[in-house]
């Protein structure tokens, strides 16, 4: 009874996909999202599978040419390790056997989904050798596989962060804009206490306040609470303001006169109006997240070994020789980078398909 | 003859707020202390220039903004001081049509949900069937068909929208509709349609309206008795062709020397 | 009478995502010297299109396409921007609805009267920019102390007076207002329609007043045109227009207006609305709404013709009163 507008929607929708890198950027995070939920099937090894035989174990080399110079399907060759004069290990490929890379190997079983037993994997080698397309860590764990299931943490806490930040967001404006007066000064200046308190501080003493060995799982709401609870303010104000311009046009004058009570009319007329900007600002403020539990993580107060996320994975990258050494270590600092990028690029194109300004000037 | 709303001495003041410390130096005057009665049954036109505070008081007398001083009779019953709950069972008696209608239907509802958004406001619990055919009634009332009722507001004229909020306010059918210049938007050819439908709709069922406008030949031409509004007071009443024949008020007449009117000799 | 400016056949139309709108469609009229020719139409008809792409200032997605606008032997739609700036706010000025937003809230009045002055007379002597300011407030009758003040200081009436002042600044030999009084209360409207006819008066400018109100029209104009869809749908002169109309809707607006003598009662207003300007009837675009419609009306288009002398009607049945 209630629908959306349709042709603004439409309109919307038409209009971001002429903005090409927003397109990009959408399809480049849906492949990242789907990787993540898809995480055991896509990763060949399991985040804890160690092999501390080959830590710090460069990238495999897959070759598609074998050594009678024939083009063969992709494999990659067993590797050996001698240490050098600085007792650094130096890996050769014992170029004996082929391992050929086959789809839907039998690897590592997990629970797919929670529920499904199974221990097929999309791609991997025979168990005899190890295959690491993005190398591995100083424990000998395979970084693709790490990074892959990392992506769980680390996008997530983006989304259910937003989410829980806007619920609160639009909430407390709407309600503050709406009513005005001592609510409206009560819940604000609440807003600005948290605002002006530079946000990586309020983000450590806040994870201070609780406990530093707690399940990985805790840790995660922890860093998800924290992160909401820094990010609701900013959307709150601009809510508020969104709430006042509504509250004094007619149509919410007219509900009043039709007897709609207060909450009511905030609920269905206030605050629809304001999903457009609340859309925008969502896709804009993810990467604040990403970034916010990679800060954490680096530090190790947010997501703790075994357990993996990019900001974890990073922390590895943390002394420059590490960077000199092994410079894959810093091959999840990219995919936090890719993210960030593809946030913003597309919140710039939903920002100018659906921007309530661009609207009014086309009216 | 009953009278079906009386105000008194009805005042709004906006305090003036200056420097950092939000000092109220002053304050303006919108309502200056209004006192007028509707007659059941007839119009009562409110007439005035911008910022004269014809809409302030409209939306006061039915506490859409508090007012500050004064009271509110309808029916003989003060509602100056009901609590928003209370004012709910009042407020299906009276009705207000705003003068911007893109501005007064919310562009997200269909024209269905803006109108039986009062119905379901009162009564939660009504079939939906009667609701449907309460709608569809106010919708046929305005003139218009039960077509429309599944389409937004943006894709009507500005002459149709003006008949979906006149079909919002019927719905209830109140005894009472304030008109905040509801024509003033309008082109005059549909300008003219809708004074019809309004002229129409009071001899049908019997509507009283409080008609507030700029516009002197409109309002001449459907009010009874007329009142003109000066910052925020009235300066002058009366019937309507009292007004019109002999204005008293030297702005009155002012205003009234004011309206264009087809006039051959002034080519020269 | 001579013609000061002759449009022929001018059309402007806006290219769109999906659409075409015909905002204006082959408007053809004369500007006879000294004289006031008001443009009455409702919104949408494309009167302050017909306005803008007189002095071709249409922007995209707009354009004006075929065309001629004769102004001092030139074709103004076929000449350089360059050309075209100097005929603008010089030889033809234009008067907004808004005063306040055609005004720079940043400046002060005397300022931005002055720039207007030095932009067609480049080597003014200070003082004499000075006295011209001075001069041209004085004329629209504001106190020259004025110049100092900010546009927010200057109540509605004010702004349009100054506005006035600033398109009078070269003494422009036509003046285009568009909806000059829409903005303003009634009584200011009164006293800047005295002041229109006085400046008339003195400056013998042609002035084409653009309105949707014909009552405010008929105080005014010598002339009077009415357009209906973007098409010009009669022209003639205001006695001519007000003693017998022929078009069935210069017909109908008189009929909406309310008047004295007949109060309470059902005024004649025309059904139905205004067509969209993407969606225009095929035949007659009054066709729809007509009441002495035949069925030729809704296939075929009626012409502008002249009837009688200098009383021009588009419509087949022209002159039958319905």
């Amino acid at each position: 009874m209630m629908k959306k507008s349709n042709s603004s929607f439409k309109r919307g929708i038409r209009k971001l996909k002429q903005h090409k890198l927003a397109v990009f950027s959408f399809w480049t995070l849906l492949i990242l999202y789907l990787s993540a939920l898809f995480a055991p099937i896509i990763a060949p090894y399991h985040y804890e599978t160690e092999k501390r035989a080959f830590s710090y174990a460069p990238p495999s080399k897959v070759h598609f040419i074998d050594s009678k110079g024939k083009f063969s399907r992709p494999f990659i060759y067993r590797r050996n390790y001698q240490f050098n004069e600085f007792y650094k290990k130096v890996y050769q490929e014992d170029k004996t056997k082929k391992y050929p890379i086959k789809l839907f190997v039998k690897g590592d079983s997990y629970k797919f989904l929670g529920v499904l037993k199974t221990d097929i994997h999309l791609f991997g080698v025979d168990d005899a050798a190890y295959f690491n397309l993005l190398g591995t860590d100083s424990r000998g764990r395979d970084l693709f596989s790490r990074i892959v299931y990392g992506g769980q943490v680390s996008l997530s806490i983006g989304l259910v962060g937003v989410f829980i930040a806007l619920i609160i967001g639009v909430l407390v404006g709407g309600l503050s804009g709406y009513f005005g007066g001592k609510t409206d000064t009560l819940l604000m200046r609440l807003a600005e206490i948290i605002m002006v308190i530079p946000s990586f501080y309020l983000m450590l003493s806040l994870r201070s306040v609780f406990s530093y060995s707690l399940s990985s799982l805790q840790i995660y709401f922890i860093v998800v609470f924290i992160m909401s609870f820094i990010g609701w303010p900013g959307i709150a104000r601009v809510v508020r303001g969104m709430a006042i311009s509504i509250r004094q046009r007619e149509f919410v004058l007219a509900s009043r006169a039709l007897g709609g009570s207060h909450l009511g009319i905030i609920r269905k007329h206030i605050i629809p109006h304001t999903f457009s900007y609340v859309i925008v600002a969502a896709s804009i403020s993810i990467p604040g997240y990403i970034l916010g539990e990679s800060a954490l993580s680096l530090l190790g107060l947010g997501i703790q070994d075994p357990y993996t996320s990019w900001g974890n994975l990073l922390s590895e990258a943390m002394a420059v020789s590490q960077i000199q050494l092994h410079p894959w270590v810093l091959i999840p600092g990219i995919f936090i980078f890719i993210t960030v990028m593809a946030f913003n690029l597309l919140g710039d194109g939903l920002r100018d398909a659906f921007d309530p300004h661009a609207e009014f000037i086309k009216k | 003859m009953e009278k079906i709303l009386e105000v008194k001495n009805l005042k709004k003041y906006y305090p003036v707020q200056k420097g950092i410390f939000s000092k109220t130096s002053d304050s303006v005057k919108a309502v200056d202390g209004v006192s007028f009665s509707v007659q059941s049954g007839k119009t009562l036109g409110l007439v005035g220039e911008s910022g004269c505070g014809k809409s302030t008081l409209a939306r006061a007398v039915l506490r859409l903004i508090e007012p500050d001083l004064g009271f509110i009779f309808f029916k003989n019953k003060d509602i100056t001081k009901l609590s928003y709950k209370e004012m709910k069972n009042i407020r299906r008696n009276f009705q207000i049509i705003f003068q911007d209608p893109f501005g007064s239907l919310d562009p997200r509802f269909t024209v269905f949900a803006i109108i039986s958004e009062g119905l379901i406001n009162f009564s939660a619990n009504t079939k939906k069937e009667v609701i449907y055919e309460k709608t569809v009634k106010a919708v046929e009332d305005v003139g218009l068909s039960k077509d429309i009722l599944n389409r937004y507001p943006h894709e009507f004229s500005g002459g149709q929208r003006q008949r979906i909020s006149i079909a919002r306010a019927l719905v209830f059918s109140p005894k009472l509709l304030i008109l905040d210049e509801p024509v003033s938007s309008l082109d005059v050819s549909i300008q003219a349609q809708i004074i019809n439908l309004l002229i129409n709709l009071q001899k049908e069922k019997g509507l009283s309206y409080v008609f507030i406008a700029h516009d002197l030949s409109v309002v001449r031409h459907i009010c009874d008795q007329v009142c003109v509004m000066k910052s925020g007071k009235i300066v002058e009443r009366g019937e309507t062709s009292q007004i019109f024949a002999n204005p008293t008020n030297s702005y009155t007449q002012r205003l009234l020397n004011s309206i264009p009117q087809i006039n051959l000799h002034s080519t020269s | 009478m001579e013609n000061i400016l002759e449009i022929k056949n001018l059309s402007t139309y806006f290219y769109l995502e999906n659409s075409i709108v015909k905002a204006v469609e082959g408007i053809s009229f004369n500007l006879r010297k000294g004289e006031v020719l008001g443009l009455v139409g409702e919104s949408g008809c494309g009167k302050s299109v017909t306005a803008y792409s007189i002095i071709n200032l249409i922007d995209k997605p707009g354009k004006v396409g075929k065309g001629e606008v004769i102004f001092d032997k030139k074709d103004l739609l076929k000449i350089n921007q360059n050309q075209l700036r100097n005929i603008r706010g010089k030889d033809i000025s234009l008067i907004f609805q808004e005063p306040h937003a055609a005004l720079n809230p940043v400046y002060t009045v005397g300022f931005q009267i002055a720039e207007t002055v030095k932009a067609h007379n480049k080597n003014i002597h200070k003082k004499d920019l000075k006295k011209r300011v001075e001069e041209l407030l004085l004329k629209v009758g504001l106190s020259p102390n004025k110049k100092n003040s900010y546009p927010h200081n200057l109540s509605g009436g004010e702004a349009q007076r100054v506005m006035i002042a600033q398109s009078l600044s070269c003494n422009p030999k036509i003046l285009i207002a568009d909806e000059p009084t829409t903005a303003l209360d009634v009584t200011v409207q009164a006293k800047i329609i005295k002041l229109f006819k006085k400046l008339q008066k003195e400056e013998n400018f042609s002035l084409i007043f653009i309105t949707h109100d014909l009552a405010l029209c008929s105080q005014i104009a010598d002339r009077v045109a009415v357009m209906y869809a973007g098409q010009l749908v009669e022209l003639a002169s205001l006695a001519k227009i007000i003693k017998e109309p022929l078009h069935p809707y210069t017909q109908a607006l008189f009929g909406s207006l309310p008047q004295k003598e007949r109060r309470k009662e059902r005024l004649a207003a025309v059904g139905g609305d205004v067509p969209d300007p993407d969606r225009k009837p095929k035949g007659c675009f009054f066709g729809p709404r007509c009441k002495i419609k035949e069925k030729d009306c809704l296939d075929k288009q009626p012409k502008l013709e002249e009837v009688k002398e200098g009383h021009w009607v588009r419509c087949f049945k022209r002159g039958d009163r319905g």
